[in-house]
């Protein structure tokens, strides 16, 4: 137990759990938790068939915990269960055959709720790392949310993930004239979280600069363009077409 | 070779960003201005009117103009009012939302459009002194979409 309590992926879910459960408290609503235990459940079962089938030797899913929580922090509990269910079937499929050199090729979670949510006609909600958006008035959100993200972000910088975090933050704000996004909980989520995931970003800190950059440019192209409406989410969208873009230079 | 896709990658950014910039920029300067003279708006005062309207007709007469959010929706999704108008969002839907410019979860359309958070019964308002077409969604609910057509 105490073994498991050390690997990075289940620090990363617990850490995601207490930002679920203060989502919960601020919505005053425990309608997400049942979406919350049916995505755990589909990531899970399904990561663990998978490596049945691939024949790999079983081990505890931390990986499918941290992508269900993912999926489940980001996928409206207002949708029917098996929406986030099968984003994480999606997720673990992509996880466990999407791959390349021993590496999935992109962020399972990402391509999960992209998916469903192209799937059945809705976009990515990010309910759980909204409530905190700046205001004046709510500043005390946006204080115990940074304090929540910052062991995240002190992981990060020990893969040595930063320099991808600072050069989209940067390159996105310039572009669009704004600074906010350092206070935008969505996309500190979205870089800190989603955007640092280790087996689908570069090694090398030049790689990471300009895979910050290129998703920042094109979160900003697609959602400049009218059709930015027929994507799901366009921060996935980004990450996706970058993952793959940059596949080959980790 | 590695060398050589990142610069084909750096190439294509900006090539993609430049070309976009230059005609985002010229459309821009084509198209009517979107930026309103007032952006102090965002407030959790009480609406001053509960009641919603037909999307056209008595709208467009009046200097101020309610939008209810429910639990289907914001009522009257399509608003179409004068230049000089103040909108007036207030939630009944029992939960907290948003007004958030359109594109979800950017909210770069129109950042005036950005009036954060509202909890059930509250209210948040904008006053929209240039014409065009303003397109926002509850951030909480990205489904939940209105629009105001400002004449």
């Amino acid at each position: 137990m105490q073994l498991l309590l050390k690997t990075p992926k289940i620090q990363l879910s617990l850490l995601l759990l207490v930002i679920f459960i203060t989502a919960l408290v601020n919505n005053w609503s425990v309608k997400p938790i049942i979406p919350l235990i049916a995505t755990l459940l589909a990531t899970s079962i399904v990561d663990l068939a998978f490596l049945k089938i691939r024949g790999k030797p079983i081990f505890f899913p931390t990986a499918a915990i941290a992508t269900g929580i993912i999926i489940a922090m980001l996928t409206s509990s207002t949708l029917p269960l098996y929406d986030g269910m099968l984003a994480g079937v999606i997720a673990m499929i992509s996880k466990n055959f999407l791959r390349l050199e021993e590496r999935h090729i992109v962020n399972p979670a990402a391509v999960g709720l992209f998916l469903s949510a192209f799937i059945f006609g809705h976009n990515v909600s990010w309910w759980a790392v909204s409530f905190q958006q700046f205001a004046i008035y709510d500043l005390q959100f946006m204080i115990y949310f940074l304090i929540l993200l910052s062991p995240a972000l002190v992981s990060v910088y020990r893969m040595k993930r930063h320099w991808i975090i600072l050069s989209f933050l940067f390159t996105y704000g310039i572009l669009n004239q704004i600074l906010n996004t350092f206070l935008d909980p969505t996309f500190l989520f979205f870089s800190i979280v989603m955007l640092t995931e280790p087996m689908t970003t570069p090694n090398n800190h030049t790689r990471q600069i300009f895979f910050g950059i290129f998703i920042a440019s094109i979160v900003y192209i697609f959602s400049s363009m009218a059709f930015s409406a027929a994507f799901p989410d366009v921060l996935i969208a980004a990450l996706l077409l970058g993952n793959i873009l940059f596949f080959k230079l980790r | 070779m590695n060398a050589k896709i990142i610069g084909g990658i750096i190439v294509l950014v900006v090539v993609l960003g430049g070309g976009f910039l230059l005609v985002n920029n010229n459309s821009k300067k084509n198209e009517m201005p979107v930026q309103p003279t007032v952006w102090p708006t965002l407030t959790q005062s009480q609406a001053t009117s509960s009641s919603t309207m037909q999307a056209t007709g008595d709208a467009m007469m009046k200097k101020e103009v309610a939008v209810g959010l429910t639990a289907s929706g914001f009522e009257p999704k399509t608003i179409t009012v004068k230049a000089g108008t103040k909108v007036v969002w207030t939630n009944k839907s029992g939960a907290v939302a948003t007004v958030s410019s359109d594109p979800h979860p950017v909210h770069t359309a129109y950042p005036p459009l950005n009036l954060g958070k509202m909890n059930d019964g509250a209210s948040v308002f904008l006053i929209f002194d240039k014409p065009g077409t303003y397109t926002y969604h509850n951030h909480l609910d990205a489904s939940t979409t209105g629009t105001v057509v400002v004449e």
